[in-house]
């Protein structure tokens, strides 16, 4: 199997290294960036496998830098996951200029997150990648 | 301010003008005779000035003038000369003008007090039309609150007629969750306050509830003798409401702008522990102990995730609603709680109907299960019977949408039926130690979206007490749902 290359964007850096190193966990190469500016910086450099990319960061925010790593790359894999509210209306504005994307809730299980990485989710609905409400 | 009816006095003075006359010669006619009697005789014109003074007073000035020449004609033929003839000496035309004259200044004097006395009566009676047409409540109250007037917005706000009200003391209206209200308006009237604008409540005759603006002004008699009181009353019921429904949004909207901020706040920190406790499982050198821990710590945090979705709500769902058996999400919202139940001796009774499946966001009715599950042991913390029922059904309001009913009913101690109105609100609870108060308020919202309905009945009764929810979810839902 090809070794993958991610990005990881957050705003929050101890997300972002925490995921890295997960990743490293299962061979990933990683590459963690602070904020969609930086990550675009770098997209075309590293031109990665998929990008793991938190939503409601400063700056640009990382539906529209998905959006725009979608055009320089359309086979990169875009995952976003967010702890907000004000996800789904960014994505429905998305959605309304024919942008579809996969977000996952925060917190998200590492478990899940790799899965959906890895393309083995069975499910394949974004609803599997949240937690349980009233499950266990 | 007593509302007397005011009965406009007969005036003839208004009537057709022959009439008139023809009582102004009855006046003088009268005086004619009275004249005769024995203490008028050195006195000849003495009842004359009374006549006329009466035709002007009851039938105005020209018939007064009329009067006074009728009466002079009288006196000279009758009483001026000894025997009755006509006397056209100096002396006797002097005599007549004097007469004349006199009578015109008793005339018109006469005139004048009744035209001041007809505009205090008109402006009284306007004053009373005034207080009868107003639409506010106006009544008017003895210093020991017993009702002396009672217009007719009085009677439309309190419901009681004047005669109802009349009579009665004015604590009739007083609600009795209030009974300090009216006694401290009397007393300080009797100190010489005014009330001004006081916002209470109210109680109809039908015993609804109004809310109202009342104020009270002290009432003087001439001498400046505190006699009694006039309140003006004005339904705010309509303002109060809408006030309130103002509240409500007001706090709606720093609800949500505050779980936003609270989500992201918490789903962060949350995210970041549960990477780190991920990287904790893989690292080798943990000992057997080390894991039992990590365990627990993973399981809390998973409660805490768990909390973080409920109550701060805005579990957005971002899939498109999909085909769920209600039963089945039921069940496994309940499978949460076998632990809890058992612990807390409580027995669940499940009553699922087969086929009860529905277009709807899984995730989000099992929320909504979830909270009412969880509500209902709450309810019953020394045991009790937790039901739980799924049928197919049809909305009770409008019989063509098929749809679910989902009931979850409790023994538990009841939800007083003052506070039932507000369980829906946000950070409401009736759980002072362990609600958020979003519980329900979420559930809510969600059923809402999906078009459905949420219902309470309580009851607080010993030995019957109790809480049933139920909820109604149509089968299929509009796709707006899916945002």
């Amino acid at each position: 199997m090809k070794k993958l290359t991610v990005m990881v964007v957050d705003d929050e850096p101890v997300v972002a290294d925490t995921i890295l190193e997960i990743l490293k966990e299962e061979g990933i190469d990683g590459f963690g960036f602070s904020s969609g500016h930086a990550a675009l910086n770098w997209f075309s450099r590293i031109n990665p496998d998929a990008v793991i990319m938190d939503v409601v960061m400063p700056g640009i925010s990382g539906i529209a830098a998905a959006i725009e790593m979608r055009k320089q790359s359309p086979n990169c894999r875009v995952i976003l996951f967010s702890g907000q509210t004000s996800t789904a209306d960014l994505l429905n504005e998305a959605r309304s200029q024919g942008h579809q994307f996969e977000v996952l809730e925060k917190p998200i299980k590492p478990e899940v997150l790799l899965a959906q990485l890895l393309g083995h989710n069975d499910s394949g609905g974004v609803a599997s990648g949240q937690w349980p409400v009233a499950s266990d | 301010m007593v509302a007397v009816k005011f009965p406009i006095a007969y005036r003839v003075s208004e009537r057709s003008w022959w009439l008139r006359y023809l009582i102004a010669t009855g006046f003088v006619l009268v005086a004619l005779i009275l004249n005769f009697l024995p203490p008028a005789q050195n006195l000849p014109f003495l009842f004359f000035f009374g006549a006329v003074a009466l035709t002007a007073r009851v039938c105005g000035f020209g018939p007064s003038i009329y009067s006074t020449a009728l009466s002079a004609i009288a006196a000279d033929y009758f009483f001026l000369h000894p025997g009755t003839h006509w006397g056209f000496s100096l002396i006797d035309i002097l005599r007549m003008l004097l007469f004349a004259s006199v009578c015109l200044l008793i005339a018109s004097l006469a005139q004048q007090r009744s035209k001041a006395q007809r505009a205090s009566e008109m402006n009284q009676a306007r004053l009373a039309a005034i207080v009868q047409s107003s639409d506010d409540a106006i009544l008017s109250k003895t210093l020991d609150g017993i009702i002396t007037s009672w217009n007719k917005g009085a009677e439309r706000l309190y419901g009681y007629t004047e005669a109802e009200a009349l009579g009665k003391h004015v604590s009739l209206l007083s609600p009795p969750e209030l009974p300090n209200d009216i006694p401290m308006i009397m007393s300080k009237l009797r100190s010489g306050d005014q009330v001004q604008h006081h916002e209470t409540t109210r109680i109809r005759k039908d015993g609804t509830r109004i809310e109202i603006s009342v104020s009270v002004s002290p009432v003087h008699d001439l001498a400046g003798n505190l006699i009694g009181a006039s309140t003006i009353a004005r339904d705010i019921t309509a303002r109060k409401v809408a006030e309130e429904t103002l509240r409500k949004t007001e706090k709606l909207a720093a609800t949500g702008r505050l779980a936003a901020s609270i989500a992201h706040e918490i789903n962060n920190p949350l995210e970041a522990v549960t990477n780190l406790l991920y990287l904790l499982r893989k690292n080798p050198s943990l000992d057997e102990k080390g894991r039992k821990h990590l365990s627990f710590a993973e399981q809390e945090l998973e409660r805490v995730a768990h909390i973080s979705k409920q109550t701060l709500g805005f579990y957005r769902q971002v899939s498109s609603p999909s085909r769920i058996d209600v039963a089945r999400t039921l069940e496994s919202a309940l499978s949460v709680y076998t632990h809890k139940l058992e612990g807390r001796n409580i027995r669940a009774e499940t009553k699922w109907e087969s086929g009860t499946e529905i277009q709807a966001l899984a995730g989000e009715i099992r929320q909504v299960f979830s909270n009412l599950i969880a509500n209902s042991i709450d309810a019953m913390p020394r045991g009790g019977t937790l039901t739980l029922k799924v049928s197919k059904s049809h909305d009770w309001g409008n019989g063509n949408r098929r749809g679910v009913r989902v009931v979850i009913a409790d023994t538990g101690s009841g939800i007083a039926p003052a506070q039932q109105s507000k369980l829906f609100e946000p950070f409401f609870t009736t759980k002072r130690d362990v609600g958020t108060g979003l519980g329900l308020w979420v559930s809510k919202s969600i059923v809402q979206k999906h078009e459905g309905f949420i219902q309470v009945r309580s009851s607080v009764r010993p030995g019957k007490s109790g809480t049933v929810f139920s909820v109604f979810l149509p089968e299929s839902k509009p796709a707006s749902v899916a945002a």
